[in-house]
């Protein structure tokens, strides 16, 4: 390739264009080890002293700056949990609802087990873990049955922890035989074991359908059928409380399992700017507390912008939570000149393979690296790289100028994309929604006849709501159009699979639309929670017709529709990390302050383009007429 | 004549860096045509004779102090206070009784001032003698008693070049800083009394050769004043705060 051809190349596949490393389970940029080796190495040494000593009490923090490499370094973290059969790995971004912490991170844990450790490879953490209890358990099968075909399987077990689930193996041990050795091996080793999670465990292991098990390991509000397929009895219809209370428990037990087959699990805390309020930081120091001192071989890493965790987070946590992260503190300090080149030359390798050198002496010749010359963030790196190679490639034609707006719509589909083909990696989840639709209703374009102002949560309206029905209203608004009378909208999202919990949030609708006429509902459903058909839930489809009689709105979101959501509450995880940036005429890179994404919510989200939010938008301002009113059917 | 001996008295005072001098250096220092006019002769004269004659010459920028040892100096018109922040100025982390030895006044004077500065927060106490003498007093207020910012700028700059500059900014890190690693850049510059771009040579070269590490931060958390004393590197990146290398 002549250099010309090269730049051509570049011009399509420019490796510097993204800074933002976003979902360390996803492509990254190769890793250029040197950078933050001694962090690293500390950080290293602490997973294997938990592996030693499982019960120690201790946790991690590690600060940086925006840019600073932490997500990357996550990464780096979470590739040594790949290589290494012992090691798992999971990556929590902030709890949302201070409410339901342990049922939150029980799902993202649990999803987190439950994807692929190599895209090449069809299993999963989880089932590397299954694997390695099963050989285990086998191991403890003393006796006089030796046979050699027992031996067999025993040392294939040993070498390949996934040979547990291949058929020949399945058919040498029966569900039942592993359940109760396994039940009485692990009981026998911490009776603080949760039978239910054992139960499902095996479940999972011997069930071809492996997805409802799951489903109940993420701490799923599954309905009865589902509960008695799973050989679950007496825990149906339970209180917001008794299933935070049921995922603590399972995450002790999953803690204890770990112990047990000398397995340590790295919890990796990132985006922790996003947690803003008193109660969601108290939450947080909560977890941390839960995971240092109830549950064993765990091993929680905090990740803080180092300015965010001085000056907000560090005096709003109690004592006991700093200290235990703050013995062990890691600070990334940006790299050194040759670390800085060596991150430009190794993007560089990625799309030349060993032919980069022509490009780089042109990037070096351009006077790049002498901006190199002190400690520099590697995103600072990409981005002056970046500068530097658009000078070089389109040094004639001049820099087309996007606005802030257009920046962040590019931004923001890309984002779609990407949540859409990693759709798997976030479970239905009701508090990232209730987050876009909080951002989405914020503020309408000056066009635009409505105008919504949130209630209060307490707010009286004619249909009474009490205490109880807290938990199932997302959003009360009064909305104003220009020429109708004001009426309020409420908004409802479930992701609920039991159809009691479906059945009362559609009894509180219809009562809402009954006793406030031209109101307006919306029970908004991410599709992948399964609502079943009316041969298995009659009496839920009856009072769903109802809900739509009376002028609720069901909105069902595809897979399109809730990528697109997600990634509205997934950009706005990245402004409150710093991470959305753009170039203008005065600044080379500057972030994006949180008026300018209001901005681009409220002037662009609110157009047809994105059906999935103008949908709310076009049912709002329907006739009032077109609603069937109380008494009028 | 009466300008002569006026601005003779203020070129001895900026050129020693100090807000006022024993009357025996600036005797010294004045030529002997000014002495003949104001009838002084030196070794002759008591301290108070000289005094009373250089009195009238004085002007309204200058005046005489006297310490309890009833020793006689002339200075720069300051106040209690004033003098006191500039003395700390010159030597932060001084304890209040090396403070004391260094004033030309009395004691319940210095007392009052000092007091009234710790209570107004314009100087801070940072350490105790384990006898309960304070020390480590330090200025909080850069523009506190800046009322000689030409000669507080030659300062900075005399002052730059010397090492202890730099361990000025160590020790403030230190004090604003309360000990930990990270340290806003605003509140550094409001407490060390250094013109701007003093600060910012100090800030840039200790970067280059990587003591310290500066950091991005969170501009939308600061007011327009202070995003003001932030720094801005070369290459147009803004910088809230610092960190010290590990």
């Amino acid at each position: 390739m002549t250099l010309r051809q090269k730049l051509d190349h570049l011009r399509k596949h420019n490796p510097f264009i993204s800074s933002s490393v976003g979902d360390p389970w996803h492509h990254r940029f190769p890793d250029v080890s040197d950078i933050y080796r001694p962090e690293f190495l500390t950080i290293r040494d602490l997973i294997d002293h938990k592996r030693a000593y499982p019960a120690e009490n201790f946790a991690a923090i590690v600060t940086g700056e925006a840019g600073a490499g932490k997500t990357h370094f996550i990464g780096r973290i979470l590739d040594t949990c790949r290589q290494d059969p012992n090691l798992s790995f999971a990556y929590i971004q902030p709890i949302e609802n201070p409410q339901q912490p342990y049922r939150y991170l029980l799902r993202e844990i649990v999803t987190n087990l439950s994807r692929k450790i190599h895209d090449e490879n069809r299993f999963s953490q989880l089932d590397r873990l299954l694997g390695i209890l099963l050989g285990k358990l086998m191991g403890l099968k003393t006796s006089t049955k030796n046979s050699p075909l027992r031996l067999e399987t025993l040392a294939r077990l040993e070498a390949d922890p996934f040979y547990a689930f291949d058929p020949k193996f399945l058919r040498q041990l029966n569900r039942q035989a592993a359940e109760k050795l396994g039940t009485k091996a692990l009981m026998a080793f911490d009776s603080h074991f949760n039978v239910h999670f054992l139960q499902t465990l095996f479940s999972y292991q011997f069930s071809r359908d492996k997805e409802l098990p799951l489903k109940w390991l993420k701490g799923f509000d599954l309905d009865m059928t589902s509960l008695q397929f799973l050989n679950i009895n007496g825990a149906d219809n339970r209180s917001h409380e008794a299933l935070e209370q049921e995922a603590r428990d399972i995450l002790r037990s999953l803690g204890l399992l770990f112990s047990y087959t000398d397995h340590t699990m790295v919890l990796c805390f990132d985006r922790l700017e996003n947690l803003v309020s008193a109660e969601q930081l108290k939450a947080f120091g909560a977890v941390i507390e839960f995971f240092v001192d109830v549950v064993p071989s765990i091993f929680p890493v905090a990740f803080f912008r180092i300015s965010q965790w001085e000056q907000k987070v560090r005096n709003n946590l109690n004592q006991q939570v700093i200290s235990r992260l703050e013995t062990n503190m890691v600070d990334l300090q940006g790299c050194s000149a040759r670390q800085s080149i060596e991150i430009v030359r190794s993007r560089l390798q990625t799309v030349f393979r060993g032919e980069e050198g022509e490009v780089f002496r042109l990037i070096e010749k351009n006077g790049l690296f002498e901006k190199f010359s002190r400690r520099r963030f590697p995103r600072e790196v990409i981005i002056e790289t970046n500068r530097a190679l658009q000078a070089i490639l389109y040094g004639d034609i001049p820099e087309k100028q996007v606005s802030v707006n257009d920046a962040l719509v590019q931004q923001y589909n890309r984002l779609i994309q990407k949540t859409g083909r990693e759709l798997s990696s976030y479970a239905p989840d009701r508090d990232r929604l209730r987050r876009a639709l909080n951002l989405y209703l914020h503020a309408f374009p000056s066009d635009s006849p409505l105008r919504v102002t949130p209630l209060a949560a307490g707010t009286k309206t004619a249909a009474c709501f009490d205490k109880a029905d807290a938990t199932y209203l997302d959003l009360l608004v009064e909305v104003t159009t220009q020429d109708k009378k004001p009426f309020k909208a409420l908004f409802m999202i479930d992701q609920s699979e039991n159809y009691q919990t479906v059945a009362a949030f559609l009894k509180r609708g219809t009562r809402f639309l009954v006793n406030e006429p031209g109101g307006r509902v919306f029970y908004i459903r991410d599709r992948r929670s399964e609502f079943k058909g009316r041969e298995q839930w009659r009496s839920t489809h009856v009072l769903l017709d109802l809900f739509k009689k009376k002028g609720g709105r069901f909105l069902e979101l595809n897979k399109r529709e809730v990528a697109g959501w997600y990634a509205l509450t997934i950009m706005d995880y990245q402004l409150g990390d710093h991470d959305i940036t753009v170039t203008d005429a005065e600044q080379p890179f500057r972030e994006v302050t949180p008026p300018e994404f209001m901005t681009f919510v409220r002037d662009r989200l609110h157009r047809e383009t994105f059906p999935w939010f103008f949908k709310l938008d076009k049912y709002l301002q329907l006739s009032h007429t077109r609603v069937v009113r109380p008494g009028k059917q | 004549m009466k300008l002569n001996i006026q601005e003779t008295i203020t070129h001895l005072l900026a050129a020693a860096d100090r807000d006022f001098l024993e009357i025996h250096r600036i005797i010294r220092g004045l030529p002997a045509e000014a002495l003949q006019h104001v009838q002084i002769r030196p070794g002759k004269s008591s301290q108070k004779a000289m005094i009373q004659k250089l009195q009238p010459f004085l002007g309204d920028a200058l005046r005489s102090y006297q310490d309890p040892k009833q020793r006689q100096f002339i200075g720069f018109a300051l106040s209690d206070e004033e003098l006191i922040l500039n003395q700390v100025r010159r030597k932060p982390q001084i304890s209040s009784k090396k403070l004391r030895n260094l004033l030309p006044m009395t004691n319940a004077r210095y007392f009052a001032a000092l007091n009234a500065l710790l209570e107004s927060g314009r100087l801070l106490c940072t350490a105790l003698y384990e006898s309960h003498i304070v020390a480590g007093l330090v200025c909080r207020d850069r523009d506190a008693g800046g009322f000689r910012s030409e000669s507080a700028d030659r300062g900075g700059k005399q002052a730059f070049d010397k090492p202890e500059k730099r361990e000025l900014f160590r020790n403030a890190y230190q004090v604003v800083g309360r000990n930990r690693n990270y340290v806003l850049i605003h509140q550094l510059r409001r407490y060390l009394p250094w013109p701007r771009e003093v600060f910012d040579r100090l800030l840039t070269e200790l970067s280059q050769q990587e003591e310290i590490i500066l950091q991005g931060g969170d501009p939308s958390e600061l007011t327009p004043g202070e995003l003001e004393d932030t720094f801005t590197d070369e290459f147009g990146y803004l910088r809230i705060a610092v960190s010290w290398r590990k």
